[in-house]
């Protein structure tokens, strides 16, 4: 803390300079000291001159003071004489101004009443001039000065009323504001009016004490008859683009409509009138809000029809832009008209065009894939060389499957447009727009998955007479769109629209689409084996009916038909080949084919069914009871289930061929009797299969077992069971 | 207790069952074997529901392997069987009217004579040789009892027993089998099989041939009254047709498809089903609950399927309500039960004639499986 007075600061009135000088012995050498005197000498130098001036100053001005003071005393004196002399001469001037006064009062009150006399008389004039006047007026068209003027000697006419001579004038004024009046209200009835006319008149009308309710439904009658004038004309615009209709619209319509609803709400909702009942305002607001929305109604409804018409032709682009545009304006209507509820919205017709796009896509494809599978069937059908089929088949399916996919994937595109954000609406805000962009996704995507797996199952039908090949292709496509396609789609779609559909309880799942299509490729899969199969059949069939079995020669090669089963079955196995080679060879069969193996397959048959060959060689009519044979062989092999769905595997799809093939030769067998030699050419027959069709399956048992029940089932029918010795019938096959 | 299904073996391989017609109350079948070995046999089956056994009387059908049995609707002891008979180089198809001997004349006559086999009371074999080598069936008359219908080769006669008369009433001709080019050159395709149609007043004989069924006008020759071509795609093999519903008909072919057809719209059928994974080899309508359909399959399986939209019950519920008693519920349409017991071809499967819920089913191995309609099902059909 600093003291206040410091004894050692010489500015201040506390300096002690005993303790200065004290201070100034004790801390400073000599030199300091030394300095410090000389500083405290010139110090007090220059304090000392200063004084001296300033002394000398002041009193220089103190003597001048004093001679102007002396000065001033002379000339007081003289001023007080002046002053009398005023004063004497104000004085008469006031007498002889009372004495102007005093005369001129009495005019003055005179020129009052003049001036008074002169504006009445203005007013007379006006009023007697004011029939010829409004008449000019009316003429000139200015009918809102007219009735002004009117208004004003209306108030005059209150007044003095009553003077016959006014009376006279009033009754001119007043007729000639029936005849304005009635003009008005015809110019207000009249069709062809702006609504910016209308109002003025309606304005006008309104000064001129027409009845307000009368007037008020009168304007929306008359407006209502402009509007649909305007919506007449609209309706024929139709060789404009969207983009120039909607302007249109809005520039005509909607601006006469806002200004009408404007109008009319100021004119009667926001006044009070006092002649008029207390609800007045509110039935004017009721019917305003009618009248609003029976003409939005209209417009919106043209726009709609519109828009339904022009969907999927035109640019989607220009009309969302369009549309874009009508739903700010509306927008803004809305914010115009407060207490005006607005209850069409443009949204709805978006989405409206929005479904309508959808269900014109959803049939565009369905077109497309219609055309797409005609095209890979007349594909089919022209190129029947087998030997190029194989690659031609999997071309086809990839561009059937490419093709499918590029285009739903354009068409998912294309409605997106319908979501872009720089839109001033958007469409997933409200319920219902949600729902339609799920129904994007439900009835677009998923219907248009729906439809290709139902299509393509119809092919499976027995009784549509498709080629085989088309069935195997179009399974071949399902299955791809099983594993890839609906993934890619689905994922897509849920993408695009951001859809949450693993947590939706509505939306379709993708397993159920992916089943669908598993079952509808197994059909279809199923059908082309059975297809395939009955031809085999049909060819073994007519082979066994058409011969008589038992007059036949001793067998001395294989019949030409097991040949041509053995081929067809190579070229089905090609063609599946080239679809399924990939899955099919995985690990499926035991036996590879190679030379070497099959000469063990064949010493392995040899060594594991000794037995059984022995049985049928040794047979003969008198021993065994035959179906004992048969029976105990059956109870010691396992059931075979012959007729099972075939899995998408080349080996798994010609046996299923094969065993349909292989039954059927079993059951002609059973029809027929046989000789010594129809039976020795069945077991012939049914060697050259063994050999032949090992390489097709996977499990040579199951051909075996078929084989030796066609072999069985002969030795049955044949009236002398002789078999050939096995050596002999090698011999036979290996001849061909 | 479950679903119990009687087992009946034979030695031999069978083709041929035909439920017994008449009066009694008991569930009979025939069944006939059919072996190329001698001492062929037939047998009458009689089941007993409450001890759940098969009683069989044995009796011999020395004229040789039997393809095809029909019995006789008027008279419970005639019945009709097709064989093949061996001659030189040939194979002949012959038929025969057999009549089983009176009941209680074989009562005491088969007992004490054990291991023999009954002796038949009369047997008569139909003189075909004019008509063809080759005999398909022999059909009774549904309603006329002295009326034969023989489908012999490609040839469709009509047998009066009472005047010894036959007249073929229509016959496959060229041009018929014109089509079917690949047989047509060197030999017609014979018809396959037949059956009386129960309606028009029994003037109207079914034949089938190849892929396709012709109706013929029995009293006139070569009338073909109308025809479904190509109803299967393949060889229909069998048919049968709703004694309760006119102009309803059902068929089985190769392609493994049963099929119900209106014979006034033959354009398509109005009921098809493809359960069956190889040739459909018998189809029985139901003869009290015509909803329920019998097919026998290759693929050894027989299945009882439901055409209830297509069923005469169906229309008896729309037309009205004053028949409520007879009104039966319609089950849904579709397969109802698999009956997969079998382990070979069969090729015949029946209704009882006595217990609409029985039937019997026989392969290729001699198994017959008596069986009965699921309990569930045959519930909601009566509820």
């Amino acid at each position: 803390m600093e003291e206040k007075e410091n004894p050692f600061d010489m500015d201040t009135s506390s300096f002690d300079s005993d303790r200065y000088l004290e201070r100034l012995l004790k801390d400073c050498s000599l030199k300091q000291i030394m300095d410090t005197e000389a500083a405290v000498v010139k110090d007090t130098q220059t304090l000392h001159s200063d004084m001296q001036t300033l002394v000398y100053e002041n009193y220089n001005k103190f003597i001048s003071a004093t001679d102007t003071i002396r000065k001033m005393k002379d000339d007081f004196k003289q001023m007080e004489t002046d002053v009398n002399l005023l004063m004497t001469k104000m004085q008469s001037i006031t007498t002889f101004s009372e004495q102007i006064t005093g005369t001129l009062q009495g005019t003055r009150s005179q020129l009052c009443r003049l001036s008074e006399k002169h504006s009445l008389l203005k007013r007379l004039q006006f009023l007697s001039t004011l029939p010829a006047k409004l008449k000019s007026l009316i003429e000139e068209q200015n009918y809102a000065q007219a009735v002004q003027d009117y208004l004003h000697a209306q108030k005059v006419f209150a007044q003095y009323g009553r003077q016959p001579s006014f009376d006279g004038i009033q009754r001119d004024c007043d007729a000639i504001m029936a005849d304005l009046k009635e003009r008005l209200r015809q110019d207000f009835q009249r069709a062809g009016n702006t609504a910016q006319s209308l109002t003025e008149i309606g304005e006008l009308l309104l000064q001129l004490d027409e009845k307000t309710s009368d007037l008020a439904s009168e304007m929306l009658r008359c407006a209502g008859k402009r509007l649909h004038e305007q919506i007449v004309m609209l309706q024929d615009q139709t060789e404009r683009d969207m983009l120039e209709f909607v302007d249109i619209g809005i520039d005509g319509f909607l601006n006469d409509l806002a200004l009408v609803v404007t109008s009319y709400f100021d004119m009667f909702v926001a006044k009070h009138y006092e002649h008029e009942r207390d609800d007045f305002q509110e039935n004017a607001l009721n019917e305003l809000n009618i009248f609003l929305n029976e003409n939005i109604d209209k417009y919106l409804t043209l726009v709609q029809d519109r828009v339904e018409s022009d969907i999927g032709y035109g640019d989607t682009q220009v009309m969302l832009r369009a549309l874009d545009r009508l739903h700010r304006r509306l927008q803004a209507m809305r914010n115009i008209c407060r207490g005006l509820q607005v209850q069409r919205n443009t949204l709805e017709i978006i989405i409206a065009a929005a479904h309508q796009l959808c269900d014109a896509h959803g049939k565009s494809l369905r077109d497309h894939f219609a055309d797409s599978l005609s095209a890979v069937r007349l594909s089919l059908v022209s190129a029947k060389s087998d030997v190029a089929a194989g690659v031609n088949l999997s071309d086809l399916i990839s561009n059937l499957y490419v093709a499918m996919v590029e285009k739903i994937k354009g068409v998912l595109q294309d409605l997106m447009i319908f979501l872009r954000t720089d839109w001033s609406f958007n469409i997933k805000a409200e319920h219902k727009g949600a729902l339609c962009v799920e129904g994007i996704r439900e009835n677009l995507l998923i219907g248009f998955l729906r439809h290709i797996s139902k299509v393509m199952c119809s092919f499976a039908d027995a009784s549509s007479s498709s080629p085989p090949n088309l069935l195997l292709v179009l399974s071949k496509t399902c299955l791809e769109l099983e594993q890839q396609g609906v993934h890619i789609l689905i994922a897509l779609v849920d993408d695009l629209y951001e859809i949450d559909s693993e947590n939706s309880a509505t939306l379709t799942h993708e397993t159920e689409i992916c089943a669908e299509m598993r079952e509808t490729a197994q059909s279809l899969l199923d059908a082309y084996v059975r297809l395939q199969g009955t031809n085999i059949s049909q060819m073994l069939r007519k082979s066994v009916e058409t011969r008589d079995w038992l007059n036949c020669l001793e067998p001395r090669s294989v019949r030409a038909v097991m040949k041509r089963v053995v081929e067809e079955l190579g070229s089905i196995e090609t063609v599946v080949a080239s679809l399924y080679e990939s899955t099919g060879n995985a690990g499926f069969r035991t036996t590879a084919s190679s030379d070497s193996s099959r000469k063990t397959y064949f010493s392995n048959f040899n060594a594991s069914k000794p037995q059984y060959r022995s049985n049928w060689s040794n047979y003969t009519p008198s021993q065994l009871e035959s179906s004992y044979v048969s029976n105990i062989h059956r109870l010691f092999s396992e059931r075979v289930d012959i007729f099972t769905s075939v899995e998408f595997s080349k080996a798994s799809i010609v046996m299923g061929i094969i065993k349909i093939g292989l039954k059927t030769l079993l059951e002609c067998v059973r029809l027929r009797t046989f000789s010594k030699f129809g039976l020795q050419q069945i077991q012939v027959d049914a060697h050259y299969l063994q050999m032949n069709l090992w390489r097709f399956v996977s499990d040579e048992n199951l051909v075996n077992f078929l084989l030796d029940e066609i072999l069985g089932s002969a030795v049955h029918r044949c009236l002398e069971s002789v078999l050939m010795e096995p050596n002999a019938v090698e011999i036979i096959c290996e001849r061909g | 207790m479950e679903e119990s299904n009687l087992i009946y073996g034979l030695e031999l391989q069978a083709r041929a069952l035909t439920p017994q017609y008449g009066e009694g109350n008991d569930v009979c079948f025939f069944i006939a074997t059919n072996s190329l070995k001698p001492t062929n046999q037939l047998h009458l089956l009689q089941y007993d529901e409450e001890q759940g056994t098969i009683q069989s009387k044995i009796f011999e059908h020395a004229l040789g392997e039997v393809w095809k049995l029909n019995s006789c609707p008027h008279d419970a002891r005639l019945l009709a069987s097709v064989y093949n008979v061996q001659k030189g180089a040939q194979v002949l198809s012959q038929s025969a009217l057999l009549t089983l001997p009176a009941e209680d004349a074989n009562a005491s006559a088969s007992e004490p004579i054990k291991s023999e086999y009954i002796p038949w009371a009369q047997v008569e074999v139909l003189d075909t040789a004019e008509l063809g080598e080759r005999v398909k069936t022999v059909e009774f008359h549904p309603t006329q009892e002295q009326t034969l219908a023989c489908v012999v080769g490609n040839k469709l006669a009509v047998m009066q027993r009472a005047e010894a008369s036959t007249r073929v009433v229509a016959e496959v001709s060229i041009s018929g089998s014109g089509s079917n080019s690949s047989s047509g050159s060197k030999h017609l395709t014979p018809f396959s099989n037949g059956k009386w149609s129960h309606h028009h007043q029994g003037h109207q004989f079914l034949a089938l041939h190849d892929a396709s069924v012709r109706a013929y006008d029995v009293r006139d020759t070569q009338h073909c009254a109308w025809s479904i071509e190509d109803a299967h795609g393949q060889f229909v093999r069998d048919l049968d047709c709703n004694p309760n519903k006119q102009c309803h008909l059902v068929t089985g072919g190769d392609d493994g498809c049963l099929k119900v057809w209106d014979c006034r719209m033959v354009k398509a059928p109005v009921f098809e089903r493809s359960d069956h994974s190889h040739w459909v080899w018998s189809v029985r309508f139901n003869t009290f609950h015509d909803q329920l359909l019998l097919s026998s399959s290759s693929d050894c399986k027989v299945l009882l399927t439901c055409a209830g939209s297509v069923s005469s019950e169906t229309q008896a519920t729309e037309t009205g309500e004053g028949i409520a008693q007879e009104r039966h519920k319609v089950l849904s349409d579709g397969l109802l039960q698999t009956f997969d017991q079998h382990e070979d071809s069969v090729y015949c499967a029946e209704w009882s004639n006595v217990d609409p819920w029985i039937f019997a089913s026989l392969s290729y191995d001699g198994r017959v499986i008596i069986s009965k309609v699921p309990k569930q099902y045959k519930y909601q059909i009566i509820f």
